[in-house]
């Protein structure tokens, strides 16, 4: 009798902490900002005033809005597209090969622990127009070099192959751990069967890693998503709007224009975007 | 029938050549940026941004020297470590009992808050950080170690509830309810059985959250400024002049600043296929 009414009342214990953290964290400041979006701030955060859905007019007519929109998918499906093609790819090389496997695969993740931050920098020195590594090499090989990040019609790109770099292990591994655990059977069956290499990775192989393939593409889809550091530390969101994502533009407002309201109605999207994409997820999660 | 076998294993042969060439442009690839850093940091400040780039120079440790001699590095580095170790501790105590409970009971509201916890992950940053920098101004720990340690809970909440609920599940329940039959209590069964034996999964789940704090930057970049500067941010502001970059005391505390977590990585690498995949693919 003692130990079952222990048992009803631990398990509420242990999960007070994070019901705490996730009404201090999540709940409190989403309230806060759906709030806010309805005032105006000009004479500070302490004297708002309703203006009712002013702000929301005003962010949703501006053209600078419908830009990060698109910039943001674009850099988003973008990114974990190529991602998911390269990530998928090493990580059936990597299953095929017989040596060296530990290796390869240690070398993979390493940009796993290069610091966005500093990948950012690293990658804006190597892709400088004029004294870039990059565009040097590509000239070596009769390829004439790139603006990169500093012309409008590249700088999206740019910003979005660096995130490819940076993210591209966390694909390969969770697909090559989905490579590792493939029941050996149906490719056996496949064979005999006689079908090509090919034919078996796109009709027996690639079903059976439905499970890795989700959690990799939903979990890089909603980092991508919020990606910050890399455009900051960049571009900026320039040259123009050029690489302007709904994140920087949200900081943007906040902290250099200081218009904390069109801040919030950018964060309302967001968290709507975000809110339909984890209910998407939990689906697909194991339980 | 000879003659088949042999062509067999020469296309077997001419394909893994083929499958470790392009391995190798891909790996080249993946870790010149980082090796490119190192060669920068060996350079001097106008052998770094020579046109067209310096393949062969002489090398010098004296950006190493000057950055090592900056107050501002070792202090960013400091501060770095706190606010990592502090993440992950605080994480770890708000995530890891949740992570037990989703391993072991069933009870209401449990799926509803495990949708909360994925959604921690989903939170876009602007959208807490308003709210917060009020919230610390009012509890006078805007600026410091304790707010951005608060904040960056977020960053590692649902990894540390997910990797931690993969780890307890994988210590057999038998084992605890032996435990318990032999006189220990629940806690005294958890102590002695589950944590010793799901130690090393829980040890690599510290070591990825540390990776994160330490990475972090948007959090750090608003909610403090002057007295807690961590090292992205440190890295971000710093040797970035109006006109100039210093581009090779910029790559020296760049390797400075990724050698702790590249090391934690390796060490973690091993449990991480099964992490990330949450168990999914036991």
């Amino acid at each position: 009798m003692k130990t079952s009414t222990k048992g009803f009342r631990l398990p509420y214990l242990l999960t007070l902490p994070i019901t705490l953290v996730i009404i201090a964290l999540v709940i409190y400041p989403s309230v806060y900002i759906f709030y806010l979006s309805f005032q105006s701030s000009v004479a500070g955060v302490k004297n708002l005033a309703f203006v009712g859905l002013k702000n929301f007019v005003q962010v949703f007519s501006s053209s600078v809005f419908l830009i990060s929109v698109k910039n943001t998918f674009i850099f988003a499906l973008g990114s974990v597209g190529i991602s998911f093609v390269l990530g998928l790819g090493i990580a059936y090389l990597l299953d095929n090969i017989e040596k060296g496997k530990s290796f390869f695969r240690i070398g993979f993740i390493l940009p796993l622990a290069v610091a966005p931050v500093v990948a950012g920098l690293t990658w804006n020195m190597m892709l400088n127009p004029l004294y870039g590594i990059i565009n040097y090499l590509l000239k070596f090989v009769g390829i004439e070099g790139l603006q990169w990040a500093t012309h409008t019609d590249t700088a999206l790109l740019t910003v979005m192959l660096i995130e490819v770099w940076q993210w591209n292990p966390f694909v390969m591994l969770i697909i090559y751990a989905g490579f590792q655990v493939l029941p050996k059977e149906p490719l056996e069956a496949a064979m005999i069967d006689g079908a090509s290499s090919w034919q078996s990775f796109i009709y027996v192989s690639l079903p059976l890693l439905k499970p890795a393939i989700i959690i990799a593409v939903i979990f890089r889809l909603t980092d991508a998503f919020k990606s910050f550091d890399v455009i900051y530390t960049i571009t900026r969101g320039g040259p123009g709007y050029a690489s302007t994502t709904l994140v920087i533009r949200a900081y943007l407002e906040a902290f250099q224009f200081h218009v904390l309201e069109h801040a919030a109605v950018f964060g309302i999207v967001m968290l709507i975007i975000s809110l339909i994409i984890s209910k998407q997820a939990i689906k697909f999660l194991p339980k | 029938m000879g003659k088949m076998s042999q062509n067999r294993t020469k296309k077997i042969q001419g394909g893994s050549i083929l499958k470790y060439s392009i391995l190798t442009v891909f790996l080249i690839l993946t870790l010149f940026p980082i090796f490119w850093m190192v060669i920068q940091s060996l350079k001097t400040i106008s052998d770094a941004i020579a046109i067209p780039p310096k393949l062969i120079f002489h090398p010098t440790l004296s950006n190493y020297q000057n950055v090592l001699g900056k107050m501002g590095f070792i202090a960013a580095f400091r501060d770095s470590l706190l606010v990592g170790f502090g993440g992950v501790v605080l994480a770890l105590l708000v995530g890891a009992p949740f992570g037990y409970c989703l391993a072991r009971f069933r009870y209401r509201g449990k799926e509803d808050v495990a949708f909360f916890v994925l959604s921690t992950r989903m939170m876009p940053p602007i959208v807490v950080i308003i709210p917060l920098l009020q919230v610390f101004h009012c509890l006078k720990i805007i600026d410091s170690h304790l707010g951005l340690i608060i904040a960056s809970i977020l960053v590692n909440l649902a990894l540390v509830v997910w990797l931690s609920r993969v780890f307890f599940a994988s210590v057999p329940l038998e084992l605890e309810e032996a435990a318990t039959l032999d006189g220990c209590s629940h806690l005294g069964a958890f102590m002695r059985v589950t944590l010793p034996l799901s130690a090393p999964g829980l040890v690599t789940v510290a070591i990825l959250s540390f990776l994160f704090c330490w990475n972090e930057f948007i959090f750090a970049l608003t909610l403090t400024s002057f007295n807690v500067k961590t090292l992205p941010v440190y890295l971000a502001t710093t040797f970035v002049g109006y006109y100039a970059v210093d581009w090779s005391s910029l790559s020296a505390a760049g390797i400075l600043a990724i050698l702790p977590t590249i090391v934690f990585l390796l060490l973690a690498q091993k449990h991480l296929v099964k992490g990330l995949t949450f168990g999914a693919l036991d």
